[in-house]
């Protein structure tokens, strides 16, 4: 029972950061996590770069996918999170929905990392972490930046359930 | 509206809702049926020109190292060897295709979709839609991956689809179609048997350089080494046995002295070493070196003349595949941004390994835009047949970089002329060949489709006019090599 339910979390809250985040890899999302979670060679699939042509394919190359990456990133700072999850400021999803509505993304990087450590410092070292973490897998800073505010955001809204989620990660070998 | 406009118009709906066969014929099946004709006869010189002096060398003197330094000379044959056993190795795995479905399964972990979403049911639907009855197999873990067929009996074929092809669709549909039509174009063209034979063309290109190295550049050292220790013996013996001549002429010289009679001059010897040294080096630069780097040459040259044929039949199909999608699509535009899409930067390396299945993406861009237009259609119907012409251009240039260190020009010239005389020969038939092929193919397109894919709903390439013009040139040539042939 209490299996089943946490992978309906597991599931629910992949596709929820996946349409934030990165909504074009929205159906592989709930795969991903699972094989994330599975660990193993399961996981180390979803960070394979082969580069070359497959005979009979379309050519060399293909696309990264960021999915795997926000997992990791989650998973590497997870006790930073479920601080954050915890943490009694009122006004951080408020916060970050102003910062994502801003045009100018390199202006919203800059206003988030300008933010006071006091009460913001488990805000800004979430941030740091996990976009540092997704740059990793070669996406510009700016870009980063964007997704962990729109990760972040979306476990807020939830945050039990995130919990949830975080740990479930972290956990997974 | 006129009835007879009416009736265009219902039939150019009906058009429309035909699927265009593939503009190529099918070229990776013609080398595979020359090639197959012709194995006999080539294992048959191989075994003769190179396996059987690599299983009994000759001996040599024991002075020049005998035995073993035999087999040291016969060893660069393993180089010879190595794109000719590719190359039969890829036949023969051509003809396990439930081998191939094995391993390639087993490598990219690919299985039946557990669960459907939309996007993969979109892909499934189109799938039967152009190809029914080819089977799809999924891994949405990798991203790396966007998709390609693979063989699962002689017409039967699969599909893999990975997490690439689920983005791009997502992130843009049409160019995510354009991915997966190519792929179906190859399924529908009686590609995706053939491709098999191209299978070990990177390993072959990666082993190369080790081979050279191990059964070429090794060996060469060593027989060097050899010889030199040898020679070195020979003129220490040689200055020992003068300075023991010296000192009886000396004794002599002084017993002659003690006679009263002039002494005999036995002249001087001068410095064994650096004569030795300068017969060495002399050697090194007039016979070893030249002899090296010919020898490098002829066998870099090998890889290209045997491999050449299958590439081009390879590159066309993947032509063939990119025109059936401009032809579905009715647009290159989504192909193109696929193309740009899904090329990342790669390594000088990887680039060149990519070349082995798929031709550059720039040149692939090119034809995806151009490609319906008569002179550009012109180019890739000859591209194949052509390539034979390159291969005896690649044969030429073997020649002349093996004889020119054994041959004077007047011998080279003449075996030179006798060698052609043989490749047009062969180059012939090919080409006429070829030139039939390309006569019957837009009649036969449909025929030939229909070999792989259930579907009906096809038509033959509507302009005749290239075919018959390509058919003309690569029929001229092969008279042409007749002829010239019958002078040499």
């Amino acid at each position: 029972m209490g299996a089943t339910k946490n992978s309906d979390i597991m599931t629910a809250l992949a596709l929820q950061l996946a349409e934030e985040a990165v909504p074009d890899e929205v159906d592989l999302a709930p795969i991903m996590v699972q094989a994330f979670v599975e660990g193993g060679k399961e996981r180390e699939e979803l960070f394979k770069r082969e580069q070359g042509s497959v005979v009979g394919g379309f050519g060399p190359g293909g696309l990264i996918a960021l999915f795997p990456w926000i997992l990791k990133a989650l998973a590497q700072n997870g006790s930073f999170i479920c601080e954050l999850l915890t943490t009694d400021v009122s006004d951080l999803v408020s916060l970050l929905n102003s910062t994502l509505d801003l045009k100018d993304k390199v202006r919203a990087s800059q206003k988030m990392k300008s933010l006071p450590d006091n009460p913001y410092q488990p805000l800004k070292v979430v941030m740091q972490t996990v976009s540092a973490e997704l740059q990793v897998s070669g996406l510009p800073e700016v870009q980063c930046d964007l997704i962990t505010y729109r990760v972040i955001r979306a476990l807020l809204e939830n945050p039990e359930d995130s919990a949830v989620f975080i740990k479930t990660l972290a956990g997974s070998k | 509206m006129t009835s007879d406009h009416a009736a265009s118009d219902n039939e150019g709906s009906h058009l429309s809702q035909l699927h265009q066969s593939g503009i190529l014929p099918p070229w990776l099946w013609f080398w595979l049926v020359t090639y197959l004709l012709l194995l006999p006869s080539v294992l048959v010189y191989h075994w003769q020109e190179t396996i059987q002096p690599m299983l009994s060398p000759q001996p040599l003197p024991a002075g020049v190292g005998g035995s073993h330094m035999a087999i040291m000379l016969v060893l660069p044959g393993f180089t010879e060897l190595l794109p000719i056993a590719m190359l039969l190795i890829g036949v023969v795995y051509v003809f396990m295709p439930h081998l191939r479905r094995r391993r390639v399964e087993h490598r990219y972990n690919l299985a039946l979709p557990s669960t459907i979403t939309p996007v993969l049911e979109e892909i499934i639907e189109t799938v039967r839609e152009y190809a029914p009855g080819v089977e799809v197999k999924v891994n949405l873990r990798r991203g790396d991956q966007v998709a390609f067929t693979y063989a699962t009996g002689y017409r039967r074929s699969a599909i893999a689809i990975f997490g690439g092809l689920v983005k791009l669709w997502r992130s843009d549909r049409e160019a995510g179609r354009a991915v997966l039509l190519h792929e179906l174009g190859h399924c529908r063209h009686g590609d995706v048997l053939m491709v098999g034979a191209g299978s070990f063309f990177e390993t072959l290109l990666n082993a190369w350089l080790p081979f050279l190295v191990l059964f070429f550049i090794v060996p060469s050292i060593l027989v060097f080494g050899g010889t030199s220790i040898s020679s070195f013996q020979e003129h220490w013996q040689m200055a020992q046995q003068w300075n023991e001549v010296s000192r009886q002429a000396e004794d002599i010289n002084a017993q002659l002295r003690g006679l009263g009679l002039d002494p005999v001059d036995v002249g001087s010897q001068g410095n064994w070493f650096l004569g030795w040294l300068s017969v060495l080096v002399k050697n090194f630069f007039t016979v070893e070196l030249p002899g090296s780097i010919s020898s490098i040459i002829s066998l870099l040259i090998l890889t290209p003349i045997i491999i050449a044929t299958p590439l081009m039949a390879t590159w066309c199909a993947e032509f063939n595949a990119d025109q059936f999608v401009v032809a579905e699509q009715q647009s290159s535009e989504p192909l193109l941004r696929s193309l740009a899409l899904v090329s990342p930067t790669i390594s000088r390396w990887t680039w060149l390994t990519s070349r082995l299945s798929h031709p550059p993406t720039k040149l692939r861009q090119w034809m995806a835009r151009h490609g319906r237009t008569p002179n550009p259609l012109l180019a890739l119907l000859l591209l194949f047949p052509l390539t034979y012409i390159a291969k005896l251009i690649f044969l030429n240039i073997r020649a002349i970089a093996t004889m020119m260190v054994i041959f004077n020009p007047g011998e080279m010239l003449q075996t030179l002329l006798q060698a052609n005389a043989t490749g047009l020969r062969a180059f012939a038939p090919f080409s006429l060949g070829t030139g039939v092929v390309l006569l019957l193919y837009p009649k036969l397109a449909v025929v030939w489709e229909r070999l792989f894919c259930k579907e009906r709903r096809m038509t033959n390439p509507t302009s005749y006019k290239e075919y018959a013009i390509a058919a003309a040139i690569v029929g001229g040539l092969g008279a042409l090599a007749y002829g010239l042939a019958g002078m040499l």
